[in-house]
């Protein structure tokens, strides 16, 4: 039958192809005076490869590769699960190196995408996801969760990768080229914009 | 804000001649507008109060690039993906190119205009410093008289050129480039694409067996405006391409930029890594 005489079918014996349901996750518990407890029903584990290459002249770093491995349950739409890594792999690397909100006297300084860097497409090479499958009990079809984990481990991995090829181990983030190179953060103190 | 312009698009330069002699306007001549319209939007003291903004869209020959024997006749209002195209084509200019195609994005690219980027007069403008080496010139047309000068004449302070009132630039000039030059331009921004320029190189060096027989370095963003360093270079012409040769060039222009704009925020990142770009730029031309 195709779909389209199901549908008129249904249509004339006044049934309907929706259907509500309900789903409740499992009860999760948690102490906040002991700090103990299972917080979440169900965990997801991922880890990032940053591939990168360092200009020891200027203290760019270039990220040439990105592999991206995630344990996400059963992936459903693999596009939007692969697509889902791209997007949070680049904005983890943003996060890594040059997203950086100044202030001055509580003001914040950068107003806009001209100042506040993010990632352009130029900046990073290739991006490699591995999603490693596996039904999760308590997720929809098995799905766990595949959003905010993408762009937890970019920033630390190139750290990780600068610390590997500088010897210098940065603990705060962005790394922006000025750190890279002389190990410390320059702030010019004007609002100006500009490039002096 | 935009409240109080008249935009007034002129189709040759007598009637262009006709608002910029009234002085009792302000004008605003604008090419791809990538700096005016955000500068008005701003609110920026240099474009505020102006009563007409003139549009040169009609003029079609400051639209184009001719080529003369010895030079090439580049409009000011060629958009840098016309002038990039044009001579990716010929293949030449290449320390043009470069710089240009890393301006911005396409986007800017398709409008901004090589006679804006120069008026502007930004001291990261990544045209400049490929222009000065080649040696560009300017024409400034008036209704009395059209004068060509150099572009390091014409280039005065950040945002301040010698552009007087009734006049506006008309044409870049730009000699035909001698086969036998080698060049680079690089560029520094904090990132790739759409960054503005921390600091901008361009060198070109005549060399025969081993000797500097013509050396010319140009720099961006570093010095308040983009800055060709003559005297030095022509101290090093006829030396030979050692080490110690380039090292000396190296320290003698980072003490020019030092002695004209003292100590900076930036510096303690800059200095350093402009000497070190300069100096690889410049061994990678006697490699």
């Amino acid at each position: 039958m195709l779909f389209k005489d199901l549908c008129r079918l249904a249509y004339s014996k006044g049934l309907s192809l929706a259907t509500v349901g309900w789903y409740k996750g499992p009860n999760v518990s948690w102490d906040e005076h002991s700090g103990q407890g299972e917080a979440y029903f169900t965990y997801v584990y991922s880890c990032h490869v940053a591939d990168l290459t360092l200009n020891t002249i200027t203290g760019e770093v270039f990220i040439d590769k990105i592999t991206a491995i995630h344990n996400s349950g059963t992936v459903i739409n693999r596009l939007g699960a692969e697509g889902q890594i791209y997007g949070g792999s680049t904005q983890g690397a943003g996060y890594g190196l040059w997203e950086h909100l100044t202030t001055i006297d509580g003001y914040i300084k950068d107003l806009n995408y001209d100042n506040y860097l993010i990632p352009t497409s130029l900046e990073i090479g290739e991006i490699e996801p591995i999603l490693i499958e596996g039904k999760d009990p308590y997720g929809a079809w098995g799905a766990k969760s595949l959003g905010e984990p993408t762009l937890e481990l970019t920033a630390a991995a190139i750290a990780n990768g600068v610390k590997n090829a500088s010897g210098n181990r940065y603990f705060n983030l962005p790394l922006n080229i000025e750190e890279v190179k002389i190990k410390e953060k320059l702030n010019s103190n004007s609002l100006n914009r500009g490039s002096m | 804000m935009f409240n109080n312009l008249k935009y007034v698009s002129c189709d040759s330069f007598e009637s262009v001649f006709e608002l910029i002699n009234d002085s009792t306007k302000k004008n605003c001549i604008i090419a791809g507008g990538t700096d005016v319209i955000t500068g008005i939007r701003n609110e920026s003291n240099r474009f505020k109060n102006i009563d007409y903004i003139i549009d040169f869209k009609k003029i079609i020959k400051v639209h184009q690039i001719v080529e003369n024997e010895k030079d090439y006749l580049v409009g000011a209002f060629v958009t840098f993906t016309e002038l990039t195209d044009y001579f990716e084509n010929k293949k030449e200019f290449r320390l043009l190119t470069d710089a240009i195609n890393r301006i911005g994005n396409l986007q800017v690219r398709n409008r901004a205009t090589i006679g804006g980027n120069i008026v502007n007069c930004a001291p990261c403008a990544d045209s400049v410093p490929p222009l000065l080496v080649y040696g560009a010139t300017v024409i400034l047309a008036s209704s009395s008289e059209e004068r060509e000068i150099e572009l390091s004449d014409f280039l005065v302070s950040p945002y301040k050129t010698t552009l007087k009132e009734n006049e506006f630039l008309a044409y870049i000039r730009i000699p035909k480039e001698e086969k036998e030059y080698k060049g680079n331009f690089v560029k520094l921004g904090k990132r790739r694409g759409v960054t503005i320029s921390r600091i901008s190189i361009a060198v070109l060096a005549k060399i025969e067996e081993n000797k500097f027989i013509d050396i010319r370095i140009a720099s961006g963003a570093i010095t308040p405006i983009a800055k060709r360093f003559y005297s030095i270079e022509e101290k090093f012409k006829g030396k030979e391409t050692n080490t110690e040769i380039i090292k000396q060039i190296v320290s003698e222009i980072a003490k020019e930029v030092l002695g004209q704009t003292g100590i900076r925020w930036s510096y303690p990142y800059k200095l350093p890594v402009f000497q070190q770009l300069l100096y690889s730029e410049i061994k990678k031309l006697t490699l």
